[in-house]
């Protein structure tokens, strides 16, 4: 009986961990490059949700197409707010902070203005059990789970093996120095926060048919994609990954075997207690 | 006269002067406004002093909230006066602060906000879930006592709106004053010279940490000190009014009104309290324009309201010059 129930936690933490990484790499990449913290970045996974809502449950696509038009869709509909909003404070992080308060509020807001109020269900994707020996698991959390894990990893390679990538991590490591090298910084930030915010809007289409579209999701999301990059120290990717498998893990775990608001309480504390003790995060360094 | 003092002292001098007399030609309803505007304004310059320091403290609305609950549950189970409890409710959240802000110093720049919000998200939780019979839960703290005052054989209770009107208008009096004195102090140097350069400053031997605890500790005052007046005076107090959103919404009357002149929050909450009654009509779509409001100042006004006036002054101040001048030439010819 144990047993099982540890298994069933494992394959829980992995599924929501990996989802968690998906908007959380993008928000540490866009930092990373924009030297920027936006705190809009959930509404992006929201818009996601409500993409999947508009062109799977509304529209009856498919469900891969789905995807793909929602990370390019919102993915471009990021690269206008870069332009108008977010460029002007490149390397500003307080004002930047400050222009995404106000976008949450636009974002959020206007989505119940076109939505309506209530939260929006959407169909499950795929239905069926997928059986590992005498456990059985439902599809679509794992297939959730794999899309994620190898959208993480084309992003890894994306940045470790292109030349675009390597101009990204050039910026990353000083932008005056990239600029003299001829690296296009205006492109490539947009390029960074365009990804950062099309990956996160996948997470969106992803969670959407487990739970479902609410326009407040993506307030939650964020407060968790920042417990995960604090984590694993601003700007770092693989840091990104053990942080969200970590988080995944203690909220698996916790609403498991204890009530929400205690888990919710220590997760906050212990961020706390990482930061006093390494102030740069578990893999940063500075 | 400065280009500063010019806009400022006839501000003052008004802002001091009509205050008292207000009630006398309002209705109820907007002397309630105003005394929900005197609180916000506290809150704001308190946020704006941190800001001072380049940190933004989005935990103020947390501490606003425990000062806010100390006092209900001090005043209604403990039946303590209510003089008594205001400073204590503000001692105490400094203490927290001062404790809160060993882990939060060590962090810079952005890990410094995110830090104040998982602050602001433990207290809500907090409140929200645990000793319910206490605080209420989510459905909200009430019926909280209201504060009684016995002076020169007289006995006053505050109940109407007016009373409270004058409460927090003399609290925000003392507040500002208080913030005013500080900033222009060898403190609010520090704290300036902390923003633009803390290693150069810690190089000529100024303790980093202490001043900025120092700052910290006033701004945890500060806040806790709104949330005493404000618990009895709205006489419901429950955890989401102390939200995030609530948070952001004090951020925004800083940056609209300008964050780098002292009087800049002033302008902003009064000017977008205005506003804000003006969107009534628009529900809850009121959110939505605000966040326009916040973008489109930031974008566009990078001084806020005050630097719009302050500009409006200066222009006048010169056209006024230069006709004299004219007039003047007149005459010689």
């Amino acid at each position: 009986m144990e047993g099982t129930t540890l298994i069933r936690c494992v394959v829980e933490a992995m599924m929501i961990g990996m989802l968690y990484i998906l908007v959380a790499i993008g928000l540490t990449l866009v930092f990373s490059i924009m030297d920027i913290v936006n705190f809009a970045h959930g509404e992006f996974y929201m818009l996601g949700a409500f993409a999947c809502y508009v062109l799977f449950a509304e529209l009856h696509l498919n469900y891969f197409v789905t995807i793909i038009l929602a990370m390019i869709g919102v993915g471009l509909f990021s690269l206008l707010i870069e332009r108008l909003c977010f460029r002007p404070f490149r390397g500003q992080i307080l004002q930047a902070f400050i222009v995404s308060l106000g976008l949450i509020w636009i974002f959020r807001e206007g989505i119940r203005f076109i939505f309506g109020n209530w939260d929006k269900a959407v169909p499950p994707a795929f239905s069926g059990l997928v059986e590992i020996g005498n456990l059985s698991f439902a599809a679509e959390r794992i297939i959730a789970a794999v899309i994620g894990a190898i959208l993480t990893l084309l992003l890894y390679l994306f940045i470790q093996r292109t030349k675009w990538g390597r101009a990204m991590r050039a910026i990353a490591q000083d932008r005056d120095a990239a600029a003299l090298q001829g690296i296009n910084i205006d492109i490539i930030s947009s390029l960074a926060f365009g990804i950062g915010c099309g990956l996160a809007a996948v997470a969106g289409v992803l969670l959407s048919p487990i739970y479902y579209a609410s326009a407040t999701m993506g307030a939650h999301m964020i407060l968790k994609a920042f417990l995960i990059i604090i984590l694993g120290g601003l700007g770092s990717i693989p840091g990104c990954l053990v942080g969200g498998l970590l988080l995944g893990f203690f909220e698996s775990f916790g609403h498991t075997f204890f009530n929400i608001p205690t888990v919710t309480i220590a997760t906050f504390a212990a961020i706390f207690l990482v930061l006093v003790f390494r102030p740069q995060g578990l893999f940063g360094n500075e | 006269m400065s280009r500063d003092s010019f806009i400022r002292s006839p501000f003052i001098v008004g802002l001091i002067l009509v205050g008292p007399l207000l009630p006398s030609i309002l209705s109820i309803y907007w002397v309630h406004v105003f005394a929900i505007m005197f609180i916000k304004i506290i809150l704001a310059v308190a946020l704006r002093q941190m800001l001072l320091t380049g940190m933004l403290n989005l935990a103020c609305a947390a501490f606003m909230a425990i000062g806010a609950y100390f006092t209900a549950a001090l005043l209604t189970y403990g039946g303590i006066s209510f003089w008594l409890v205001m400073p204590f409710a503000g001692i105490t959240c400094s203490f927290l602060g001062l404790a809160l802000g060993f882990p939060l110093f060590r962090m810079k720049g952005a890990y410094f906000f995110i830090g104040t919000v998982c602050f602001a998200i433990i207290v809500e939780t907090f409140f929200s879930n645990f000793f319910l019979e206490v605080f209420g839960g989510v459905p909200g703290f009430t019926p909280i006592a209201k504060p009684q005052i016995k002076i020169l054989g007289l006995d006053i209770k505050f109940i109407s709106k007016i009373s409270y009107y004058y409460l927090s208008y003399f609290v925000m009096i003392c507040c500002l004053l208080a913030m005013y004195r500080l900033e222009n102090s060898r403190f609010g140097q520090y704290w300036k010279a902390i923003r633009d350069a803390d290693r150069l400053i810690e190089s000529v031997g100024v303790d980093l940490f202490k001043h900025k605890m120092f700052n910290f500790a006033i701004c945890c005052f500060i806040s806790g000190l709104c949330g005493s007046v404000y618990a009895p005076f709205i006489g419901i107090i429950t955890p989401h009014d102390f939200s995030l959103d609530f948070v952001f919404l004090i951020v925004m009357y800083v940056v609209v009104g300008g964050s780098q002149k002292f009087w800049g929050p002033v302008i902003g909450v009064t000017a977008l309290s205005f506003l804000g009654e003006l969107f009534r009509g628009l529900g809850q779509y009121e959110l939505f324009s605000y966040g326009i409001v916040l973008v489109a100042a930031l974008l566009f006004l990078p001084n806020g309201l005050i630097g719009v006036l302050e500009r409006a002054a200066c222009y006048a101040r010169l056209a006024t010059n230069e006709l004299y001048r004219i007039s003047q030439s007149r005459k010689t010819l």
